[in-house]
């Protein structure tokens, strides 16, 4: 469950991100990566590689201070974020919280 | 009251964690195998067979590692025929990944305490000339007006020393700093937005912090990986002394969370042969033991220094038609990292490696502490021996470096997409191998050098570069097709003042 400042406390997070990865690469057409933000910084975290044909603009979703999503549409997909975001916090939440 | 010199050493003695080498360490013995890699060199055949070289330049150009046997291989090609068959599998190599880019940045010095006693390096505790100085917040946002605001960087290399003055917590409040700037420029605005650190080794717990602070790739170069010779350069009971506790520096970054570290090795402290096959080792190690080998490959050769006790004839000093091949070899053994020159090589070399694999380089230099905006023709023209730490070779402007590549057929390219898209780490190594990185690279090289040339290229900068940005644009059109939208999109804004659009 998001804490009150948005992250996420006892929910692992690359687990959660394991379980819905298939799930949101349906969604968007394309992979999608876990990031882990440190500032400037988004570090790749998880996520299918190499991204091979894949060059349409990553759209981000921001899941927390620390965490994100990256999608890579495959098919020019328009992502409705709020959703993607409401999905993972609703799966991420279900883990060992 | 606790003098300086007790503090000192009291952090000093803290500073070192025995567990965290023991750790990574194998039976405990290190990765570096001064025999093995002895042997192997002696073993190589003097004159290699063509047809074996071309095998191993086969399996460069298939983007795959090369062993340190192949190493060793094509260290001993003294065939012109065949040395002429390397460059020319160097540059193809760099081609098909970085295509024709050059990433550019600027080194920042930020101190040069430091409590080491390097014998090659004038920043040494025992080089009492040295003026030493550590810049103020109101320091640093002087220099980064200058770099960001009118020289038109936006990726930096700071350095720091090893003192307690350059501590960590110095580092992550120097960075927030350094991020914090913002400067009006003839369009738009200028800001640092990709600031690497290069730093003495830190622990695990140090790093996480320093992670935190959002630094784009750590290096920490070895210096040299020859034990004997590390022994000497560096006196025993300072800190440097320990080989160990550097060499494992990266383990621990990795470990903390930094997922793009940088190594080097300073050319000239020991035999070139040695420290290459070292250098293979390392990012190999790296790659085998955490999953993730070397984001870049630094060669600075050594140079004089004021006060350095290496004699002019040291008998290990790398001449130019070796470092050549050096460079050459490093391409060719590790294809798709990253690989920096800086400027302490002399122009003509540097625009020598730029047909050999390079893909970074820096340009209006300056490596006096506070020089940037501590006057201009003094700090660039009259280097400062007391105040740097060596002394450069190529102190052409970027305005200059700019035109001359743009001759040679190269864009300059300013991005910093892609550690703030995800890109680091395991999955730029993944898409630099797989060729994927260069098509995002492109993109934001157009735009980022788009943006340089109308916020501070000259007008013959401009005159070199806008030809060469409609060339961009038509191959863009012509391979990537799916991306053309949104990058004319983006292009077309910038025209119009706005800043840092990526993808
Ligand atoms: S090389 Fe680095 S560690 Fe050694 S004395 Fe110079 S600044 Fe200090």
């Amino acid at each position: 469950m998001p804490d009150g400042e948005g992250g996420y406390v006892n929910v692992n997070m690359m687990q959660a991100f394991e379980q819905l990865e298939s799930m949101l690469e349906s969604e968007t057409g394309g992979p999608v990566h876990l990031v882990r933000i440190a500032g400037q910084r988004w570090s790749y975290a998880a996520g299918r590689l190499p991204l091979e044909e894949s060059f349409d603009a990553p759209q981000r979703v921001i899941l927390s201070p620390e965490w994100a999503l990256l999608f890579y549409p495959g098919n020019g997909s328009d992502i409705d974020r709020e959703q993607i975001r409401e999905l993972f916090e609703k799966h991420a939440g279900k883990g060992d919280a | 009251m606790l003098t300086e010199e007790t503090n000192t050493s009291s952090w000093m003695s803290r500073r070192i964690k025995n567990d965290e080498i023991v750790k990574y360490m194998d039976h405990g013995r290190d990765f570096i195998d001064d025999v093995l890699i002895e042997r192997q060199l002696a073993e190589a055949p003097k004159e290699p067979d063509p047809r074996q070289v071309r095998e191993i330049l086969a399996q460069s150009m298939a983007i795959k590692d090369l062993s340190p046997e192949q190493v060793a291989v094509l260290i001993n090609v003294r065939d012109p025929g065949m040395l002429e068959e390397m460059r020319d599998t160097a540059l193809r190599i760099k081609l098909k990944i970085y295509d024709n880019r050059i990433v550019t940045f600027a080194p920042f010095y930020l101190g040069n305490y430091c409590v080491n006693r390097c014998s090659y390096c004038g920043f040494n505790n025992d080089n009492c000339d040295a003026q030493r100085k550590v810049l103020s917040p109101d320091e640093i946002r002087r220099e980064i007006s200058v770099l960001a605001g009118e020289i038109g960087h936006k990726r930096l290399i700071v350095v720091y020393g090893e003192h307690p003055k350059n501590d960590v917590d110095y580092i992550i409040e120097s960075l927030k700093t350094i991020y914090s700037v913002r400067v009006k420029t003839r369009n738009g605005h200028g800001s640092i937005r990709r600031v690497n650190v290069n730093a003495p080794p830190f622990c695990v717990e140090d790093l996480r912090r320093i992670n935190e602070a959002g630094i784009g790739t750590y290096q920490v170069f070895q210096e040299t990986y020859h034990k004997e010779t590390y022994a000497r350069m560096h006196p025993a009971g300072t800190l440097k002394g320990n080989y160990n506790w550097r060499l494992y520096c990266m383990h621990r970054a990795l470990e903390a969370g930094i997922d793009d570290v940088g190594i080097g090795v300073l050319f000239g402290l020991y035999d070139w042969r040695f420290e290459l096959m070292s250098l293979v080792y390392h990012t190999q190690e790296l790659e085998k033991r955490l999953g993730i080998g070397a984001h870049t490959i630094s060669f600075p050769r050594l140079v004089p220094a004021l006060n350095s006790a290496i004699p002019a004839d040291w008998p290990y000093l790398v001449n130019d038609e070796d470092f050549k091949k050096i460079m050459l070899i490093i391409r060719l053994a590790v294809p798709y990292t990253g690989m920096i020159i800086t400027a302490r090589e002399r122009a003509d070399i540097r625009d020598e490696a730029v047909r050999m694999g390079i893909t970074q380089m820096d340009a209006s230099s300056r490596i006096a502490i506070g020089s940037y905006s501590g006057g201009t023709t003094d700090a660039v023209t009259v280097q400062k021996e007391d105040r740097q730490q060596f002394i450069l070779g190529d102190t052409r402007s970027l305005d200059e470096l700019i035109r001359d590549l743009a001759r040679m057929g190269h864009i300059t390219s300013f991005c910093t997409a892609g550690y703030r898209c995800g890109r680091t780490g395991k999955c730029i190594m993944d898409l630099l191998r797989s060729g994927t990185e260069g098509k995002f690279c492109k993109l934001n090289a157009v735009l980022t050098f788009q943006e340089w040339l109308d916020d501070f290229g000259s007008e013959e900068a401009r005159k070199a570069g806008e030809p060469l940005i409609d060339k961009e644009i038509a191959q863009i059109k012509e391979k990537n097709p799916k991306a053309l939208d949104i990058f004319m999109d983006y292009h077309r804004r910038i025209k119009t003042g706005e800043r840092d659009l990526y993808l």
